[in-house]
């Protein structure tokens, strides 16, 4: 039984949010005031950058492709 | 656990490893580094940005480079080195289950290097020819303040370019690999 594959664009997702949110916060950018903003902002322009790329691939993959030599050959 | 452990390739572990060693030292580095220090990242983007937006920028030692014309400031903080770290540690570790062999992990290793520091040019200088205009007409929206915009615009800009980046190279990896 195989496990259900996460899709390989979440690897510079995590990688992006570890450098930007994680790594700060844990040298203690949590003190600053501004880091709250700056950490919602990623967090939700990412995600919704991400979702926008997931869901753009979902419907191209959906899409059946024609491709040149097979159209051709086609009656 | 052990059997999750040996689910990962030494090749792979080994390409991480790298990977996360360079980051750990460019971030040791960048968070001493003054503009000085980072002009080899900060020059070939502001220069790309002054050609982009047409907006003159001016080296200012130990500061970074100023628009006097419009006030805007690319500083130490500007440089898009997180980017830098983040495109590279992104196609290491998303990529090296694609590799075979220790040539063409050293490839990777080497390409990505090449690859997230281009990248990071392109895309800075993107961000800052469009912040550059932002921050000229004040904008703000809603809750968004001009610093609010600011700080999305650059995430856009930065996390586009790097999902572009990842799926161009996992597309060249594909090809390369299917005609070989």
């Amino acid at each position: 039984v195989s496990r259900p594959r996460l899709p390989l664009v979440l690897v510079p997702w995590a990688v992006y949010v570890g450098v930007t949110v994680v790594a700060p916060a844990v040298n203690g950018a949590t003190r600053d005031p501004a880091f709250a903003d700056h950490a919602v902002i990623t967090l939700g322009v990412s995600g919704a950058v991400l979702l926008l790329w997931l869901a753009a691939m979902r419907r191209r993959s959906a899409v059946p492709r024609v491709s040149g030599s097979s159209a051709r050959s086609r009656p | 656990v052990r059997r999750s452990f040996h689910a990962f390739p030494p090749g792979d572990v080994a390409v991480a490893g790298v990977a996360l060693g360079a980051a750990w030292a460019l971030k040791a580095f960048y968070s001493l580094a003054d503009a000085g220090a980072l002009q080899w990242i900060l020059a070939p983007t502001v220069r790309l940005a002054q050609w982009a937006s047409g907006v003159a920028f001016a080296w200012e030692p130990h500061v970074g480079w100023m628009s006097r014309e419009t006030l805007f400031l690319v500083a130490p903080a500007c440089a898009g080195v997180n980017f830098l770290i983040a495109a590279f540690v992104s196609l290491c570790l998303g990529l090296a289950p694609a590799c075979r062999g220790t040539g063409e992990r050293a490839a990777l290793v080497a390409g990505s290097a090449v690859a997230a520091y281009a990248a990071t040019v392109l895309a800075n200088a993107t961000r800052i020819a469009l912040a550059v205009r932002l921050h000229a007409a004040g904008a703000a929206w809603g809750p968004l303040s001009p610093e609010r915009l600011h700080c999305a615009l650059g995430v856009a800009v930065y996390f586009g370019f790097l999902l572009a980046l990842f799926a161009l190279s996992s597309r060249a990896i594909e090809a390369r690999r299917a005609t070989a």
